[in-house]
């Protein structure tokens, strides 16, 4: 402000106008910070804390992306321990029949009825075998699209699926750059027994539980009965439980670190929103303060303008 | 011996000075809301002429012969108006540059829910859902659309910075664009300021020749030489019977009658420049034979040498070329990765490595060998990708399975096993282009380049308007001196009222005593 100078209606008229429109404009970005709750809505607003906003996008985008890997990745993974439960369950049950048979006093015609309710679990194994889920083949490895076990014969079971020794792996992205496998292949948990036609003369092919179990059906149809073979195949039902148990537990390992990267992502996305906050959102009640003020601020402009316009020497002439 | 008469004479002169004072008052008042009217002021002085130097004492002691009006004077400070049109040039060039760059961030705001962070964002997270169900023909879908909304989010960005550059400085594709090009447009206003300002110049001086101060026509005069500072930056030198010649940082616009340097703008002759400033201001002689080829680097304030920057490639301030050059890099170097991945093909293993797509004729489904790239360009090839040209290749958008989801062994171009139709461990490596550092992005990944572009861009928009904060408070204070030199204060006109209309009184009553006096002294011949 400077001390004497020569006044003109101009420069009055034109500092009048800048004032009001100075306080006009204050109140205007004041105005769109509140309605909007943000106070930097372009680059110019605040260029640092532009990159802190972009930045935090992009790692929350992320996590969400983790998140719901997570998610799927668990369901799946929840289904498959299901699934095992119930082979356990089945392998019990063939254990006290096994037991039950071995036992030397049986007939034909009782140990006839065990090799029934035998066939019978064989077919609900195959049952859990070819689970679906979410329209796929768990236990397929990465061929999702075809059951993967078949009945070439009565009585076999054949695995189609990729092999534990292949490729079977179907993993998912939940934290940067790392993985996780969600499936295990169905030879590992289950075996099969098929016989193959392609050699010459065929060889009958079979590992695991579904060979024990066809070989447990055979001896019981076996005539004259070999006690000692069906006993001999608790032991193997024995190590097929403990294979079942093995998958069950990595499943259970995977199940858990899949939820402690899920609370660590939340805890992170958590502070990563904090972080955003800080730098994007407006301080509400500041800023509705200072939006009173400035309203005030205006309001004494227009009044002392509008003396300052109509005072002149003509009002006393 | 003052004569009888002397005393009516004298009345008659005083009556007609007070008359013209208040026509002056008159016409000060009538103008106190004229823009670049300067108050004008009545030079009054004694007349002296009828006392010479050898004249006795006795006569010089004799009453005076009244007053007379000098001239009528314009208040100016030609100080001030010099060094108002170099900082409103500075005004003009910061104020035109952040209408400019308000208009570039609007375009390419990342802040906002649509930019293309966001479209890439849409893109990971459906790769991420294919590569977890990658036979779902919804989640294909899905990440085709994504690719789709990527592309079009990447030309209607350049499309718009492309509209907006051209609108300052034409398209050299297209030469009709530079006619109606704000430079083009700036240079036909400059060019007829140039030339009213000459045709000024004559009338002043003939007016100034005859003995008169053509008020009017200077203050007409320094209006244009206002307006033209706001274009260029100018140099004003005053020259003999006001004459006021004109130039840019050396090169003569207007000397005495005429115009020595009009402006031309014409496409940039040079093939390997054309791209970085596609037009180019040239100064014409009088006679329009080119005498400064390129006046870039005259112009170096006013909303010209604005219009010049942003549309041209100077990486010192905003300008829309560098801006684009980067989302041509960002569009070309994601666009390449992404690709490389749907074809990878690696023979130096054994057996190769390939990737590869689902065959939805076979049933069951099997993989096949990926042939379809993701994304072209506009000859439907993959070699030159720029934001404006990428676009999703139409055999993917029409056949969604041909994205090689799966990776595996192959053999003489056919998968080894081709029931792996689960396996979506290829379409999990686009996911993971998220975390990659790209070479040809300076070792960055995709995101963190687009957000080091906002970076950029929002410190350099921020310190222009910063710029044009403080500069306007300058200008501001430098109007407000101007005016105060030269503008009409009411109350200052309206005492010059009372003033000559009181002596006008007087030197009537004067006249009409002095006529009782000479109506006595006929009277007594009597």
């Amino acid at each position: 402000m400077s001390s004497y100078t020569r006044v003109t209606s101009t420069s009055s008229n034109q500092s009048i106008i800048n004032i009001i429109q100075n306080n006009r404009s204050k109140l205007n970005q004041l105005n769109e910070e509140i309605s909007s709750g943000v106070k930097v809505s372009k680059p110019s607003d605040d260029a640092s804390a532009t990159i802190n906003i972009l930045n935090s996008n992009v790692s929350l985008n992320k996590i969400d992306s983790y998140l719901s890997n997570i998610s799927t990745a668990t369901s799946e993974m929840d289904t498959v321990d299901t699934q095992l439960q119930s082979v356990v369950d089945i392998i019990d049950r063939v254990k006290v029949l096994t037991t039950q048979a071995a036992n030397g006093t049986n007939s034909t015609t009782e140990l006839a009825s065990v090799n029934t309710e035998i066939e019978q679990l064989t077919e609900s194994l195959k049952g859990i075998a070819n689970t679906q889920f979410g329209g796929k083949y768990i236990f397929g490895g990465v061929n999702t699209e075809t059951a993967p076990y078949t009945t070439p014969v009565d009585g076999e079971a054949q695995y189609t699926g990729t092999p534990q020794t292949g490729n079977y792996q179907r993993n998912t992205e939940i934290s940067d750059n790392i993985t996780v496998t969600t499936n295990l292949p169905g030879d590992q948990v289950f075996g099969y027994y098929y016989t193959d036609n392609s050699t010459s003369p065929a060889t009958v092919q079979g590992q695991g539980l579904f060979n024990t179990l066809a070989t447990l059906s055979t001896a019981l149809q076996a005539d004259p009965v070999d006690y000692s073979a069906i006993s001999g195949k608790l032991d193997d039902l024995d190590t097929d439980l403990s294979t079942v148990l093995t998958a069950s537990a990595q499943v259970g390992g995977t199940v858990n670190r899949l939820d402690m990267t899920k609370s660590k992502l939340e805890n992170d996305s958590v502070n990563l929103q904090s972080f955003k906050s800080d730098n994007q959102d407006i301080d509400m009640a500041s800023t509705i303060s200072n939006l009173s003020y400035q309203e005030t601020a205006l309001q004494a402009s227009l009044q002392v303008s509008s003396k300052m316009m109509k005072t002149s020497l003509l009002d006393y002439m | 011996m003052t004569s009888s008469l002397s005393g009516i004479y004298n009345a008659q002169r005083s009556l007609l000075l007070n008359q013209a004072a208040l026509d002056v008052v008159n016409n000060n008042v009538a103008n106190m809301n004229t823009e670049g009217y300067s108050k004008q002021t009545v030079e009054i002085s004694q007349i002296t002429t009828n006392v010479s130097a050898n004249a006795s004492v006795y006569d010089a002691a004799q009453a005076g012969g009244g007053a007379q009006i000098d001239a009528i004077t314009r208040s100016r400070d030609t100080y001030l108006d010099s060094y108002y049109r170099q900082e409103n040039s500075t005004l003009s060039y910061d104020s035109k540059m952040s209408d400019l760059s308000t208009l570039v961030e609007d375009s390419t705001n990342e802040l906002s829910d649509s930019g293309i962070m966001d479209s890439l964002n849409s893109f990971y997270t459906a790769a991420q859902n294919l590569s977890n169900a990658p036979t779902d023909s919804v989640a294909r879908s899905e990440y085709v659309q994504s690719m789709v909304a990527l592309s079009d989010k990447f030309n209607s960005t350049a499309d718009q910075l492309t509209q907006l550059r051209t609108s300052l400085v034409g398209d050299p594709t297209d030469p009709s664009t530079l006619a109606t090009s704000q430079i083009s447009l700036t240079t036909e206003e400059l060019n007829s300021k140039l030339s009213q300002l000459a045709d000024l110049n004559k009338s002043i001086v003939l007016s100034t020749t005859q003995g008169t101060t053509p008020n009017g026509l200077l203050d007409t005069r320094d209006q244009i030489l206002d307006d033209l500072s706001s274009y260029i930056p100018i140099t004003v030198t005053q020259g003999a019977n006001n004459i006021a010649n004109v130039s840019m940082n050396g090169v003569s616009l207007v000397n005495g009658y005429n115009v020595e340097g009009s402006f031309s703008v014409i496409t940039n002759p040079d093939p390997t420049e054309v791209d970085n400033n596609p037009a180019v201001v040239q100064i014409l002689d009088k006679d329009g034979n080119v005498k400064v080829p390129d006046a870039s680097k005259y112009i170096t304030s006013g909303s010209m040498a604005a219009i010049l920057d942003v549309g041209g490639n100077d990486s010192s301030t905003l300008n829309i070329k560098g801006i684009m050059t980067q989302l041509d890099q960002l569009a070309s170097s994601f666009a390449s990765t992404v690709n490389g991945i749907q074809l990878y093909n690696d023979a130096s293993t054994t057996p190769a490595t390939g990737s590869f797509c689902i065959d939805n004729s076979t049933t069951p489904a099997t993989l096949k060998q990926a042939t379809e790239a993701l994304f072209y360009d506009d000859t439907n090839t993959t070699t030159n990708i720029t934001a404006a040209n990428i676009h999703v290749n139409s055999a993917i958008v029409s056949n969604p399975f041909e994205i090689a989801t799966a990776r595996g062994d192959m053999t003489a171009g056919v998968p080894d096993d081709n029931t792996a139709t689960g396996d979506g461990s290829n379409v999990l490596l686009m996911a993971q282009v998220r975390s990659q550092k790209l070479l040809a992005l300076g070792n960055t990944t995709a995101e963190s380049f687009i957000t080091a572009m906002q970076g950029e861009m929002g410190v350099k928009t921020e310190s222009i308007s910063n710029n044009l904060d403080s500069q306007q408070a300058v200008v501001d204070q430098i109007s407000s001196r101007k005016t105060s030199a030269t503008g009409v204060n009411l109350d200052e006109e309206l005492v010059d009222l009372v003033k000559y209309q009181r002596a006008y009184e007087a030197a009537s009553k004067i006249f009409s005593v002095s006529n009782e006096i000479l109506q006595t002294i006929i009277a007594m011949a009597k």
